[in-house]
């Protein structure tokens, strides 16, 4: 019996250090253990063989085995087989789990020399699909968005089982809004993101909060612009209540991301700073200062916490004055224009959705 | 449940008897190995055994034997058959010449065997032995560490527990996140068992930022869900929230722990391949833990529910209404209905009320009657309902939140809330107008009720205010008397006594029997000081006074009503004023309405004390004095921001200067006007140059038409807008100065002032002049959709009568610009809704309350109209009409004659066609105008102008107007 620890030590220090460049992944490549399996369709050639696989065409899996012969390569036309499993190292685990840019060459590499294996549903190829997207989208390049975009739609041509389809969809909706945020392309992003806040997917918590975080800010931005066009809008039947919905629908966007993705603190805390700076814009004095210190109690690491604690400690030196401390309505720089104010409702929701009257 | 998920067992795999090759020693160990090396460890232990029992006992196997049985124990660990295993570790424990990687080895698994047979203490010993020994390698340390702290929470020795995980955690962490995270995990379990909260939480945080190495996402969430409960019940909500925001909803945390599996198992097939067999024992015992809290949490009903109505409430306590609301909602509409969704759907709904959110607020009640119609205990029903009601009323629909409550109380009769609904019903009702059903549904419920029940004041006092209102006096008194002896002589319901006391006494004054109005308003005005109905009822007092004849007593009841309602104060003053005009008290007037005047400078009432002044000096024949009081008031307020009345100053000025001194005004104007803009004094130069185009438009001394009138105070407007700025201008100058620009042609010029008057004066009358003026202007520049969308907003906005909807349910605001945009926008449909173009023409031509000019007009393009649309025959009676009703109008008279001998031509009527061109070119009236030109050319090209006979319609026309 042998006790190879070392090699446990080396895997270790693969996940350490993920390949990134493509030399670095044709030697991982070909470092990979032998985990990955294949399914024979004729039953009579045994059980499932164990392989390394190397690269899955279109027609072909190109396997490698350490054989008493020695280290064999065959290739295998795809329609001796039933099924293909990929067995992720660890670092091909992290590789899926981060979605930084630095992963994209590696990513790329993944992709190219397995995305033929949709075929195979137990293949996890989506994952593949989805970091790839991901990385491609944090790129936040045209280009990049319109490969993450082909990538994601080759894949819901071929993925068949629900659940896959979900995260597909879920990204490649992102994929959609992140590029129409980019263009400017306002009316665009606010279909897409009405789309999206319809199926309020729970599977793609970032394409919600993407959404969200797009929907808010075109509120906040129209709630400005309206009050800007109609300043005695309270005396006013007819903007009163488009000025209503625009305050709710700013705050409850705003909101989404800390009460349903409370452990998302970027998003969470951004929301939770905008809904303050609803309120504040509002006059809304005593929600303008809860939802500071909610802020400051929830996130007190963010920086949106650090940013507005100052506000809430001038509320609490002015505690002893009922008027609110003196703090200018701050944001301008990092909202959209101010757009047309729409004169009436996005068209009825076909799902039901949490943000519709 | 904790318990379940944090105690699983540590390995358990099906026991699969296997056949056993009858095979040599040598290929008994061979295959043993090879299962061994594969994972197969029922194989392994069957040849194992084998071995032992056929070769054991044989005296050249010994040293064979020896290196067996560690490897068969090994194989009975991975199997679940910890009492066997453990005979055969101690043995091999004790064998000499162990290597130090075996030893290690064979000290875990005895260690794990141990712990899972309920000998803590001896487990801890072996594995301390690993963990201790600083040369054995790290992740085998690693993994014997977490083991060791295990070992006393199996033991429940919490304090041991925490202490040996605070020291040896963050090493494991720095090792390997996963085993940190599960360590973390098994310390979370320890310190909240130990009741150390705030340690808890800050771990819990902790592992929440850094929650890449969690497996075991479900326990982790199930312990969240206990912390976060905990600080709920002790009123930390923020610490609450921190925690339960953490949970993750059900199918996610399903998703991530089967990834999390996913990984797991491809990382244990690593592990294998590469024989790390205590890496591997560990992952295989993280993957069955993870299936059984898989297995187990599936079956967990109400998980979301559970976690989402603990951080709804946190939200809640917090008195963050919305933030709790929000997290209902979307908890109410995921979960299957049981008790809890029932309770939290009404909690729901009171929440969207309290937010005045009244559409989500019914949509929630819809959902709540939609899913729990059926269900066997819905103990918020009627209060559901309830709400529904009182959440359509909140939208301003009466009758539909009358049906709702009346749906309460014929549901559930005799609950405590049927009388409440029963009330608001009819009050529902009430407030629609709907008297006499008012009064009868009020009388009714009177008969069931006695004065002791809760309602039985509302329902008294509004069933007495529907006569009120209906102005049956007799009847409302009866009830309001009997109201208000039923409140002294029980003392009970007592909230609107003040109410009807004044309203008695108003039944008297509606009936002029001041006497007895003066004596219930006395009585009100000394048992209510501080009544909110004090001033109306002082200003009633005082007219009732008045009309008796006692001017000292009504005087006094008017001086009485204080400042802080400041309407019904002015009001009273004004009619002081009026009592010395009647007792030709000039100084008294004149003293009067002075001190009005200093004392209340901002009243919209100024207008009214300045004509009293004016008017005293007129009667003193001093109308000099009348016009500097004016003129004084125009110097001092002239300039100051818009206000309600302040215009009328300038206008009644001209009721100072009649005759010719209509000049002298003009000139004085003129001279105030330079001086003022000389002055910078905009505002002031605004008002005077709005009052003199004003001024213009109604000075008929010069013998000008009306055209030129209008055209001189146009041009005075237009002058003035450079200057305006719509924030600062009274609503009146807007809207004239928009018409003076829009009829001039500066369209951009006259869009940016009605926009303005739209933006700052949104509750102006003259607002509707804006819309209309904006849809005039979208008209000419042919945007057809915005001209409409600004008609409509006219016709919504317009405080002018409205007629009744008509047979094809056309209603017309009255006046001119009414039948202005009626016209207007008749012509827009005309090719997209042709019908209902034609309905508004024929609604406008029936209308006595629009213009003759404009139902001239609507009746000549009417005639155009049916052309159009290809009925030229149906366009002949239009066209006729128009000069056989209109003549004043010679325009549309020469254009309805020419246009009806067009159409006749086109019918191929030629010989009536010319005889309506020569009818046409027998008006000598009409010779300048266009159609007529044309006619005669017609006429000719017919054969020739026809002497004139009988005019069509008329003996003699009539003179046209002057143009």
């Amino acid at each position: 019996m042998r006790y190879v620890f070392w090699i446990f030590l080396m895997a270790w220090a693969w996940l350490r250090a993920a390949p990134t460049t493509p030399e670095q992944m044709e030697a991982a490549f070909k470092a990979r253990p032998e985990t990955d399996e294949i399914h024979w369709k004729d039953a009579t050639r045994g059980a499932p063989l164990k392989v390394r696989i190397l690269e899955i065409t279109e027609n072909s899996v190109i396997v490698e085995k350490q054989l008493p012969s020695g280290l064999t390569r065959r290739t295998i036309p795809l329609n001796e087989l039933t099924d293909v499993k990929f067995s992720l190292t660890p670092w091909e685990i992290s590789l899926h789990r981060e979605t930084g840019t630095e992963s994209l060459a590696a990513l790329r590499i993944l992709w190219q020399r397995r995305s033929a294996a949709f075929r195979f549903p137990s293949s996890g190829i989506f994952r593949t699909a989805i970091a790839l997207a991901k990385t491609l989208r944090w790129s936040a390049t045209d280009d990049g968005f319109d490969e993450a975009e082909k990538i994601l739609r080759v894949a819901l041509e071929e993925v068949a089982d629900n659940s896959q389809r979900t995260l597909l969809q879920g990204e490649l909706h992102c994929v959609l809004l992140s590029r129409a945020i980019r263009k400017e392309s306002h009316e665009e992003a606010n279909r897409l993101a009405w789309e999206i806040t319809e199926e309020a997917s729970e599977a793609s918590p970032d394409a919600m909060l993407l959404a969200t975080g797009f929907l808010a800010d075109r509120h906040f931005s129209q709630l400005r612009a309206i009050e800007a066009e109609h300043p005695r809008w309270m005396e006013d039947d007819e903007i009163k209540p488009i000025r209503e919905r625009l305050y709710h629908l700013s705050l409850d966007f705003a909101l989404y991301p800390s009460l349903f993705h409370g452990q998302r603190e970027p998003e969470a805390s951004t929301g939770l700073k905008n809904a303050a700076l609803v309120y504040q814009f509002a006059g809304e004095t005593d929600l303008w200062k809860g939802a500071l210190e909610d802020l400051i109690q929830l996130y007190p690491d963010s920086p949106a916490a650090k940013e507005m604690a100052p506000v809430l400690e001038k509320f609490h030196k002015s505690k002893n004055s009922a008027a609110p401390p003196d703090v200018p309505v701050e944001p301008t720089e990092d909202l959209p224009e101010a757009e047309p104010v729409p004169s009436q409702n996005p068209p009825p929701p076909k799902n039901y959705n949490l943000f519709s009257d | 449940m904790i318990g379940v998920w944090v105690f699983p067992a540590l390995f358990a795999q099906p026991v699969r008897p296997e056949p056993v090759l009858d095979v040599g020693p040598v290929e008994l160990l061979n295959s043993g190995e090879a299962d061994f090396n594969h994972g197969r460890w029922r194989e392994a232990t069957t040849a194992f055994q084998k071995f032992l029992t056929n070769y054991g006992g044989l005296p050249d196997t010994a040293a064979t034997v020896a290196k067996v049985k560690p490897l068969l124990a090994i194989c009975q660990v991975r199997l679940g058959e910890y009492d066997a295993a453990i005979t055969l570790l101690d043995e091999s424990l004790s064998l000499p010449d162990l290597k130090p990687n075996q030893r290690t080895d064979l000290l875990f698994f005895a260690g794990m065997a141990k712990l899972k047979t309920g000998q803590a203490a001896a487990a801890r010993q072996h594995l301390g032995a690993i963990f201790g020994d600083l040369k054995v390698e790290r992740s085998r340390r690693m993994e014997a560490l977490i083991l060791g702290g295990m070992s006393y929470v199996v033991e429940k020795n919490w304090i041991e527990a925490i202490s040996f995980f605070q020291k040896h955690n963050e090493e494991i962490r720095a090792h390997q996140a996963d085993a940190g995270a599960r360590a973390d995990l098994l310390l979370l379990f320890a310190l909240m068992e130990e009741k150390r909260w705030e340690d808890a939480e800050a771990l819990a945080r902790r592992m929440g930022r850094n929650s890449e190495g969690i497996r075991q996402w479900v326990q982790f969430s199930s312990l969240l869900i206990a912390l976060g409960s905990h600080f709920l019940e002790a009123g930390e909500s923020h610490r609450a929230i921190i925690l339960l925001r953490q949970v993750l909803p059900k199918s996610e945390i399903l998703r991530l722990q089967t990834d999390r599996l996913r990984e797991a198992e491809s990382e244990m097939k690593f592990a294998e391949q590469n024989e790390q067999i205590i890496r591997s024992a560990q992952l295989q015992a993280t993957i069955d833990e993870i299936h059984r809290e898989l297995e187990t949490f599936e079956n967990v009903p109400q998980f979301d529910s559970a976690a989402r109505l603990r951080l709804a409430s946190a939200y809640f306590q917090q008195n963050r209404v919305r933030e709790g609301c929000l997290i209902l909602d979307q908890m109410v509409r995921q979960m299957e209905p049981d008790e809890t969704v029932e309770s939290a759907t009404a909690s729901l709904i009171r929440g969207w009320m309290s937010l005045n959110r009244f559409i989500r607020a019914e949509r929630t009640a819809d959902l709540y009657l939609e899913r729990f119609a059926n269900f066997p205990q819905v103990p918020n029903l009627p209060e559901v309902m309830f709400l529904k009601a009182q959440a359509l009323e909140g939208q301003v629909k009466y009758q539909d939140a009358s049906n709702g409550y009346l749906e309460v109380c014929k549901k559930f009769e005799h609950h405590a809330i049927a009388p409440q609904a029963r009330f608001m019903a009819t009050y529902n009702i009430l407030q629609q107008e709907r008297y006499t059903e008012a009064e009868a549904a009020f009388s009714s419920q009177m008969k069931t009720l006695k004065p002791t029940d809760e309602i039985w004041p509302h329902v008294a006092f509004w069933h007495a205010m529907t006569y009120y209102f209906d102005q049956k006096w007799e009847e409302c008194r009866r009830e309001l008397e009997a109201y208000l002896a039923a409140t002294k002589k029980r003392g009970i319901g007592s909230e609107y006594a003040d109410n009807a006391l004044f309203r008695t006494g108003y039944t008297y004054f509606s009936e002029a029997r001041y006497p007895e109005a003066i004596r219930v308003l006395t009585g009100f005005v000394s048992e209510y000081p501080t009544s909110e109905w004090m001033a109306e009822a002082l200003l009633t007092l005082g007219d009732c006074h008045a009309a008796e004849g006692d001017l000292k007593a009504a005087d006094s009841a008017y001086q009485q009503i204080g400042e802080e309602a400041p309407g019904f104060h002015d009001e009273g003053w004004m009619k002081r004023g009026n009592l010395r005009k009647a007792q030709k008290d000039w100084a008294g007037m004149k003293s009067l309405f002075t001190d009005f005047l200093k004392k209340r400078p901002q009243s919209p009432r100024t207008v009214e004390a300045l004509q009293g002044l004016g008017w005293v000096a007129k009667q003193e024949g001093d109308v000099n004095e009348a016009r500097r009081i004016y003129w004084e008031a125009i110097w001092q307020w002239g300039n100051e921001p818009a206000r309600p009345g302040l215009e009328d100053i300038f206008i009644a000025l001209r009721g100072f200067y009649s005759g010719e001194d209509q000049n002298l005004l003009e000139e004085t104007m003129h001279n105030a006007l330079e001086k003022s803009r000389a002055g910078k004094t905009h505002l002031l130069s605004t008002r005077l140059g709005w009052a003199l185009a004003q001024f213009h438009l109604s000075d008929r001394s010069r013998d000008e038409s009306m055209e030129i009138r209008k055209q001189r105070s146009r041009e005075e407007l237009v002058r003035l807008a450079p200057e305006i700025e719509p924030k600062e201008t009274a609503p009146r100058i807007l809207a004239d100065l928009g018409d003076a620009l829009a009829e001039t042609g500066d369209s951009e010029k006259a869009k940016e002032i009605y926009e303005g008057l739209r933006k700052w004066w949104p509750r102006a009358p003259e607002r509707d002049r804006a819309f209309a003026g904006l849809g005039f202007i979208a008209m000419h520049a042919k945007d057809e959709l915005k001209a409409l969308e600004c008609f409509d907003r006219y016709e919504k906005s317009s405080i002018m009568p409205k007629s009744a909807p008509d047979e094809h349910g056309i209603s017309l605001i009255e006046g001119e610009t009414g039948g202005k945009v009626a016209l207007a926008r008749a012509e827009l449909l005309e090719v997209r809704e042709p019908d209902r173009s034609l309905a508004i023409f024929l609604a406008m031509q029936k209308s006595k309350a629009m213009p003759a000019r404009l139902r001239a007009e609507a009746f000549l393009k009417t005639g155009r109209h049916q052309i159009k649309q290809g009925h030229t025959r149906e366009s002949l009676p239009y066209f006729e009409q128009v000069y056989l009703l209109f003549n004043r109008f010679p325009d549309l008279v020469a254009q309805a004659y020419f246009e009806r001998g067009e159409a006749l031509e086109k019918l191929g009527l030629t010989d009536k066609a010319r005889e309506v061109y020569s009818e046409l070119a027998s008006r000598t009236d009409l010779v300048d105008l266009e159609s007529f030109k044309r006619s005669v050319e017609r006429a000719n090209a017919l054969g020739g102008v026809l002497q004139p006979k009988q005019p069509e319609g008329a003996v003699i026309p009539p003179q046209p107007a002057a143009r």
